[in-house]
C-alpha cells in the first residue's frame, strides 16, 4: 500500500486499486493480518517480502517476491524486529 | 526519524567515535612520537574530538524520508564539513602546523569516518540477517 497525494493505492500482483481509507486506518485494520508500515508512505505485506538489507543512512531496502524494493525507514526497524519475534512460528 | 531517535542514534555513535579516535591516536603515536609523554588533560581529547565529530551529524538529520540521492549528498557534505571542523579544530588547539600535518590528519578522520560507518554497517547486517532468518520461517521457507 502506498500514499500518494492524499490517496492511497493498494498494489497487487495485477492491479492497482485506489482505497478510500487512509493510510494510517489500513495499517490499524490489517496489522494483525501481517501488514507492516515500513515508512511514512508505505505498508507491506510481511509474507510477500523476500529479503531485507541494509542500506545507506541506517536505512533497509526490502525486496519483494515481485522484484519491487521498498525502503524500510530506520524508526520502523525495531517494530519490524519487534512484530517479527513476536508473530506465531 | 523523530529527533528522540536521532540523539539516540547519534549518543550511540559517538561512543563508537571516541574508541575509534582513541586507537587512532594511539597508532599514530605510536609512529609519528612514540616518545611523546603526556599530562592527565590528554585523555580528554578523544572525547572533545568526539563530541566536535558530532556536530556536523546534523546535516544527515530529516523528519522526512529522503531519496537516495539526498541521502548521499548529506553524507557527503557530512564528510566535507566534519574533516573542515576537525582540521580547523586541530590548528586553533595547536595539535596542527601546516598542510603535511592537516593532510594526514585529514586521512586519519577519514580512516574513523569509514571504520564508524563500517561498524554501524555491520550492526545492520546483523539485523537484516535476524530479519530475514525470521520471515523465511513466517512465510514457511526452507
Amino acid at each position: 500500500m502506498e500514499a500518494v497525494d492524499n490517496k492511497v493505492f493498494a498494489y497487487t500482483a495485477k492491479k492497482v486499486y485506489e482505497l478510500k481509507c487512509k493510510l494510517y486506518e489500513f495499517e490499524m485494520l490489517y496489522e494483525n493480518r501481517r501488514f507492516f508500515r515500513c515508512s511514512k508512505s508505505f505498508v507491506i505485506n510481511l509474507m510477500k517480502i523476500g529479503s531485507v538489507r541494509p542500506i545507506l543512512n541506517g536505512r533497509f531496502s526490502a525486496t519483494l517476491f515481485n522484484g519491487e524494493e521498498v525502503i524500510i525507514s530506520r524508526q520502523y526497524v525495531p517494530e519490524l524486529k519487534k512484530r517479527l519475534l513476536g508473530e506465531d512460528i | 526519524m523523530s529527533l528522540k531517535a536521532f540523539l539516540k542514534k547519534c549518543l550511540m555513535e559517538y561512543f563508537i567515535i571516541t574508541t575509534c579516535v582513541t586507537a587512532a591516536i594511539a597508532i599514530l603515536g605510536l609512529s609519528l612520537d612514540p616518545a611523546a609523554k603526556f599530562g592527565y588533560e590528554a585523555y580528554f581529547s578523544p572525547l572533545v574530538f568526539g563530541l566536535i565529530s558530532l556536530v556536523p551529524s546534523f546535516i544527515t538529520y530529516s523528519r522526512k524520508e529522503l531519496s537516495f540521492r539526498q541521502a548521499l549528498v548529506r553524507k557527503v557534505l557530512h564528510i566535507v564539513v566534519l574533516e573542515a571542523m576537525l582540521i580547523g579544530f586541530g590548528f586553533w588547539a595547536g595539535i596542527l602546523h601546516g598542510a603535511a600535518d592537516a593532510s594526514f590528519f585529514g586521512v586519519a578522520v577519514f580512516i574513523v569516518y569509514l571504520a564508524v560507518n563500517l561498524i554501524s554497517w555491520q550492526f545492520d547486517k546483523k539485523d537484516a540477517g535476524e530479519i530475514n532468518k525470521t520471515l523465511k520461517s513466517l512465510q514457511g521457507r526452507s
